[in-house]
């Protein structure tokens, strides 16, 4: 099915008006309402993303480098509340982050649809090399400060995302089709951090402490209101019972839509430059982000080994970590 | 593209609290923010509710606008959020599975419903990228003024999005 089929599809399936009379009521509602416009910040912008295939070992040593490096940052932030503007050396590093995922859109290409496709394993071979060189940018370049959390993520996204395309070259090799479905949306998924992460990093600026707050309190009540983050948190059992892991739609959507709040929060947070007063305050709420991102990516392996103890451990450490989120947005709202 | 000189006038009213000025402003939305919600929600009563919801709490942000800034992403931004609270509100279990609300005769029902099934199936974020794209036919432009990301990246969300459906309803051959 080609675009043209979908628009047709999308169309056949929810074309409708709205009821006779429906834009007269909402504006005669209006006019009969006194609403007392006032300013608010406006701050709306809205991220998904998530993964699934990634070693445990890459996920714990991504783990222990972002604690270390959000440490350092911490630290380096509230000596210095100023954070770094956009200096030379900063606006490289924005350069190259943008080169290399040029780059990587450049390697992209219509493969690995299905398991019929002999040409995905040098399709995704290529991507993965691309992405490979941006590993090695980053290894050799020096990371501005206020970019060391975001620095280590995207490493860690880096590396699942060469993880996912390795495992949907396997797959179409052993003929795999559920296997190279869930690899191929994983990559997918971390394909579009990646992308949002670079926008964030790119486009970084200063903000008001009401209009930073204003987001943290926004992003609170968003994670505070999503279910399926809670879901992840108290599920003590197999949610998909007889069936594969690798192939359970609920618990993989479930993950998916944690993974978008916390990203949403976390490429927010790196746009927004904090105000000095709370840049002690954004590095460990970034710190706590960087944790709980990191310990759901190891959830998603988890579910694709089917590694219900190693998935039950993490979710007690997610849940910790929320709460640390919880905490730290609250400091910085009441502050 | 900028404000012309009506838009403006009845933005600035509407900033003043004149109700029929912001409704005027929005009246060459409301088609498309309807389609939207309607494309989110799949129930028409709910997607009015949302609708105006989303224009209330839209005027309240209005000083937030920003001269040469267009307001359909904007408004359909804000309507997005408004159903992802209603979606989100603890009574909003069903999925809803209905029929299309209009003559049946030359399209494919039950595809049209296994599709309505599938999208209910997504989440939020997934179901927004597929609807602007292939129900409010939108360029991936616009869809990255809608969500506040670069056009790659909205191009990138839709195709995961097309992905994701695609086991669900069969649906092949969209570029990954």
């Amino acid at each position: 099915m080609d675009e043209r089929l979908l628009f047709e599809r999308f169309h056949e399936a929810l074309d409708v008006d709205p009821r006779p009379a429906a834009y007269e009521r909402m504006r005669s509602a209006l006019i009969k309402s006194t609403s007392t416009p006032r300013r608010s910040a406006a701050f709306h912008m809205r991220w998904t993303k998530m993964g699934f295939r990634l070693a445990a070992a890459v996920a714990l040593v991504a783990l222990a480098a972002i604690i270390g490096a959000v440490i350092i940052s911490t630290h380096r932030v509230a000596q210095n509340n100023v954070p770094a503007g956009p200096d030379a050396h900063t606006v490289a590093y924005q350069r190259l982050m943008s080169q290399d995922d040029a780059r990587m859109a450049l390697s992209t290409s219509n493969h690995c649809n299905d398991i019929s496709d002999t040409g995905c394993p040098a399709a995704a071979g290529k991507v993965t090399a691309t992405l490979q060189l941006w590993l090695d940018d980053l290894a050799a370049f020096p990371t501005p400060s206020q970019f060391a959390v975001a620095d280590a993520e995207m490493r860690l996204h880096l590396n699942a995302t060469i993880a996912d395309l390795n495992a949907a070259a396997t797959a179409v090799t052993n003929q795999n089709a559920a296997e190279l479905s869930a690899a191929i949306a994983a990559a997918l998924d971390e394909s579009g951090w990646i992308d949002d992460m670079v926008t964030a990093i790119t486009t970084r600026h200063a903000v008001s402490k009401a209009v930073y707050v204003q987001f943290v309190r926004s992003e609170k009540a968003s994670l505070d209101g999503c279910s399926d983050c809670q879901n992840v948190v108290s599920v003590t059992q197999d949610p998909c019972p007889g069936s594969s892991l690798l192939t359970c739609r609920s618990l993989t959507s479930t993950l998916s839509e944690f993974e978008s709040e916390l990203e949403g929060f976390e490429t927010g947070l790196v746009i927004s430059v904090a105000p000095g007063s709370i840049a002690g305050l954004d590095g460990t709420l970034r710190m706590d982000l960087a944790a709980a991102d990191a310990t759901l990516l190891d959830m998603i392996a988890a579910t694709i080994s089917g590694d219900w103890s190693r998935f039950n451990a993490d979710r007690n450490a997610v849940g910790t970590e929320l709460a640390g989120v919880d905490r730290d947005s609250s400091s910085i709202i009441g502050a | 593209m900028l404000f012309n000189r009506d838009e403006s006038e009845l933005i600035r009213a509407a900033r003043g609290g004149d109700g029929s000025a912001y409704a005027e402003l929005l009246r060459p939305l409301y088609q498309g923010a309807f389609r939207l919600a309607y494309g989110l929600l799949h129930d028409s009563t709910e997607a009015e509710d949302a609708v105006q919801e989303a224009a209330f709490k839209a005027w309240r942000k209005l000083g937030n606008v920003r001269e040469g800034s267009r307001l359909q992403p904007w408004f359909l931004g804000i309507v997005a959020n408004q159903c992802r609270s209603v979606s989100r509100s603890p009574w909003w279990s069903v999925v809803k599975v209905d029929p299309p609300e209009r003559e049946a005769e030359s399209i494919d029902v039950i595809g049209a419903v296994d599709l309505r099934r599938a999208l209910m199936r997504l989440g939020h974020d997934e179901r927004l990228v597929l609807v602007l794209r292939y129900y409010l036919d939108m360029p991936f432009d616009e869809i990255a003024s809608t969500l506040g990301v670069s056009p790659k990246a909205a191009r990138t969300r839709v195709e995961r999005a097309v992905h994701r459906l695609r086991p669900i309803v069969q649906i092949q051959g969209a570029a990954v």
